[in-house]
């Protein structure tokens, strides 16, 4: 059985064990890096800072640590507010072009069935920035407007606000199917 | 379509939960945040220099047969229509280092190889890495810059070959030796220009 979060991070936070620290990054990593994805609306370089970052916060955090939230949460925790620093840096790619958006999704319909997860991926990148995250915290990550306001500084009302524009600019962009999905799709075909 | 309470339809709650939750993160993001993480002196690097010397050992049995293959010139003739293939060398923690007295051995074996190749026809040339540098993944903002550890899966080298078609090109390659010691390859048809 592997070691836990917990004797993984305090090896890391006693001795600075690289070993420890590289299971740590290996666990956790894959999560966090799809949420940086999300939040930095699919670029890279962004979302890869982002890691580094929130890992070097998260290491120098580990001995205030209390364990009262999963190693998991704190960290994605760790990385939203790192998120909001660079934001604040304006290290951000432009703004979503939803025009571009809906040319690009109609191209794609037209080219065939579509992979309904990647265009709703694609679609959550393109948001303007305020609305994406806190999309992706309520709707994809599962934090409560209260929390959401916690994290990002902002009333729990101005949270419900952004997330009511977000899923209308959602709608508006995405073709029903992408909602549905390739289950609906492949009833039709065989019905 | 925008309902009055704002909710999200089960089909939306149903496609939100079928998003992919995790992402491989690229390779290099890993050494570069436990070198960040080491220079605040938040991180122990760990001591590898028994590792260090066999690779270097490993990388100079690569030197030695991509060397041979850029300076003998008896090699592909002009005007060869043959597709040109790209075969890339790896090491990683699987590649058996030789013990320091069968060094030589395995440099000559290496020699002796692309020699034959060459005289075949079949390779027209290649270049070994050097060993220890910085590598930088650039895009456009942005250069994530790390040094590769001894025992990390690394690019080494490269040889050029030419050969009838992909399963001609993978025949060859099968034969190289970096194979038989645990080494692995990556073998890409060039495009044509």
């Amino acid at each position: 059985m592997s070691p836990d979060d917990r004797a993984l991070a305090a090896k890391v936070a006693r001795s600075g064990d690289e070993a420890a620290f590289r299971a740590l990054y290996r666990r956790h990593t894959p999560a966090l890096y799809r949420l940086a994805l999300r939040l930095g609306g699919g670029d890279e370089p962004w979302a890869e800072e982002l890691v580094q970052r929130a890992w070097v916060r998260a290491v120098e955090g580990l001995p205030s640590f209390g364990w009262r939230s999963a190693f998991a949460t704190w960290l994605g925790g760790i990385a939203i507010n790192c998120a909001r620093e660079l934001w604040r840096e304006g290290r951000t790619r432009n703004e979503a072009d939803m025009q571009e958006l809906a040319t690009r999704l109609t191209l794609a319909d037209s080219a065939g069935p579509v992979d309904d997860r990647i265009d709703l991926d694609r679609a959550i990148e393109r948001l303007p920035h305020g609305y994406r995250q806190v999309f992706v915290l309520h709707d994809v990550e599962g934090y409560t407007h209260e929390e959401i306001g916690a994290l990002l500084g902002i009333e729990a009302g101005t949270s419900k606000s952004q997330l009511s524009h977000a899923r209308r600019r959602l709608r508006a962009a995405l073709d029903p199917a992408a909602w549905r999905g390739r289950r609906r799709a492949a009833d039709d075909a065989t019905g | 379509m925008m309902r009055p309470d704002d909710e999200l339809t089960p089909e939306e709650r149903a496609a939100l939960e079928r998003l992919p939750r995790a992402a491989a993160p690229p390779p290099a993001l890993e050494e570069a945040t436990v070198a960040a993480l080491a220079a605040r002196g938040l991180l122990r690097r760990r001591r590898w220099l028994g590792a260090t010397a066999a690779l270097a050992a490993s990388l100079m049995l690569v030197a030695g047969g991509l060397a041979l293959s850029r300076f003998d010139s008896t090699a592909v003739a002009p005007g060869d229509a043959r597709p040109r293939f790209a075969l890339f060398l790896y090491e990683g923690p699987a590649y058996r280092q030789p013990a320091p007295d069968a060094v030589a051995a395995r440099v000559q074996e290496y020699i002796e190889w692309a020699r034959a190749e060459r005289t075949h026809g079949s390779i027209e040339g290649g270049e070994k890495l050097r060993d220890g540098e910085a590598v930088a993944i650039v895009s456009v903002d942005s250069a994530v810059v790390s040094t590769p550890r001894p025992g990390e899966t690394q690019l080494a080298g490269y040889f050029l070959i030419r050969a009838a078609d992909q399963r001609s090109a993978v025949a060859i390659a099968r034969t190289c030796p970096h194979v038989r010691y645990g080494g692995t390859m990556v073998l890409r048809e060039i495009e044509p220009t």
